[in-house]
């Protein structure tokens, strides 16, 4: 019996015997291999998938081409929501006349119109200042105290005007006469309008005054 | 280049014979050197992983050239990579129940793969030494490889297999005489 525990280490290696299928799929495999068939075919089939590739590439940078037109319909259409902004800019300060006037611009509300009764006031007062106060960021064709000053609503006061003014020229006013003076507004909400026109005047008036 | 002997040339040319032959010669020491490099691993995944590599081998032995001989550390080789390909993959999926339970030699039902396994005083002799020690002394001295065979089925130098083999016995000797 060996001393050294390191030849107690060697096992009794078994012979085993292949398994038919295994030994046939062994046969096989080596025949494949041998004939090269299965060499051959791989650069082809990278190359191929190269230019599979390239092609799907190629074709999909073509697409968006056509594609451009709707771009410059993009660019055209953008110019015509400034109107609608500026309609809807006009009457926005309705905000301050109460929720009614921010329907239509053309609409008159009976908060409106007694809105109206006040704006005019401001835009004759202070005519020059109409301008550059838009918040829609458009200015207004109207904010030259010029055409401001032509217009039937805003060229006399309140009084010879009447309540039924147009509502679009009391809205331009009334912007107006927000943007040139927050003191005025908020006394005019005051006195005239409710009390949610009293409040959004001088939340404006507060915005006018730094 | 080494020339290929007969029975290599004709395992190339696809000889049922001789695919019979290297497998008697070299199956049952693949078996046993999968099952003791890593105690972790089941008798079943050693088997499976056994009929992978030959399979692989039989799909590229065009490519090699060499004896009967050399063909063992070749198809060890070609089994060593497929073993740390299926660890990678397990340990990615983490599939392999070997984290809960581990491996009881006394618990162990005797199976007929022990005759194959081989006793299991040299797994828990092999468990004292490195991953790469248990590699070179279970192919030299529990499988029969020699350095060059060890050499080329582990990607060493046979420089590199003969000290290793050195350190690992050394260890061994000394855990021996204090047991």
């Amino acid at each position: 019996m060996s001393t050294d525990p390191i030849e107690r280490l060697r096992v009794d290696v078994p012979t085993l015997e292949p398994d038919p299928a295994l030994l046939e799929r062994l046969v096989a495999e080596s025949t494949a291999g041998a004939s090269g068939v299965s060499i051959l075919p791989r650069p082809l089939l990278a190359a191929a998938a190269v230019a599979a590739i390239a092609v799907t590439a190629w074709g999909v940078a073509q697409v968006p081409k056509g594609g451009e037109a709707p771009a410059p319909a993009q660019r055209s259409t953008r110019p015509s929501p400034s109107p609608d902004r500026e309609g809807g800019v006009g009457p926005t300060p309705g905000a301050s006349t109460g929720p009614g006037a921010v329907v239509h611009p053309g609409a008159t509300t009976p908060d409106s119109a007694g809105d109206t009764d006040t704006s005019p006031t401001h835009v004759g007062g202070s005519p020059a200042v109409g301008g550059p106060g838009y918040s829609g960021g458009t200015p207004p064709a109207t904010g030259a105290p010029d055409q401001a000053s032509s217009r039937p609503g805003t060229s006399g006061g309140p009084d010879r005007r009447g309540r039924s003014g147009d509502h679009r020229d009391t809205g331009h006013g009334r912007h107006k006469g927000e943007r040139n003076g927050g003191g005025h507004a908020r006394d005019n909400g005051g006195i005239h309008g409710g009390p949610a026109g009293a409040t959004a005047d001088r939340r404006e008036g507060g915005h006018a005054t730094p | 280049m080494t020339r290929d002997d007969d029975l290599v040339a004709a395992a190339k040319a696809g000889d049922a014979d001789a695919w019979r032959e290297l497998y008697r010669a070299h199956a049952g020491r693949l078996l046993v050197w999968l099952e003791h490099r890593s105690p972790t691993d089941t008798a079943a995944h050693a088997e499976d992983l056994a009929s992978e590599t030959w399979l692989t081998a039989a799909r590229k032995v065009s490519g090699f050239h060499g004896t009967s001989e050399e063909f063992a550390g070749w198809l060890f080789g070609i089994a060593r990579k497929l073993a740390a390909n299926a660890r990678r993959s397990s340990g990615r999926r983490r599939t392999s129940p070997s984290e809960t339970i581990a491996y009881d030699a006394d618990r162990a039902i005797p199976g007929p793969e022990t005759s194959v396994a081989g006793d299991d005083w040299v797994r828990a002799a092999l468990a004292v030494l490195t991953p790469r020690e248990r590699d070179v002394v279970t192919c030299m001295d529990v499988v029969g490889l020699d350095s060059a065979a060890t050499a080329e089925a582990l990607g060493m130098t046979a420089v590199a297999v003969r000290v290793t083999r050195h350190r690992a016995l050394k260890r061994l000797r000394a855990c021996f005489a204090t047991a």
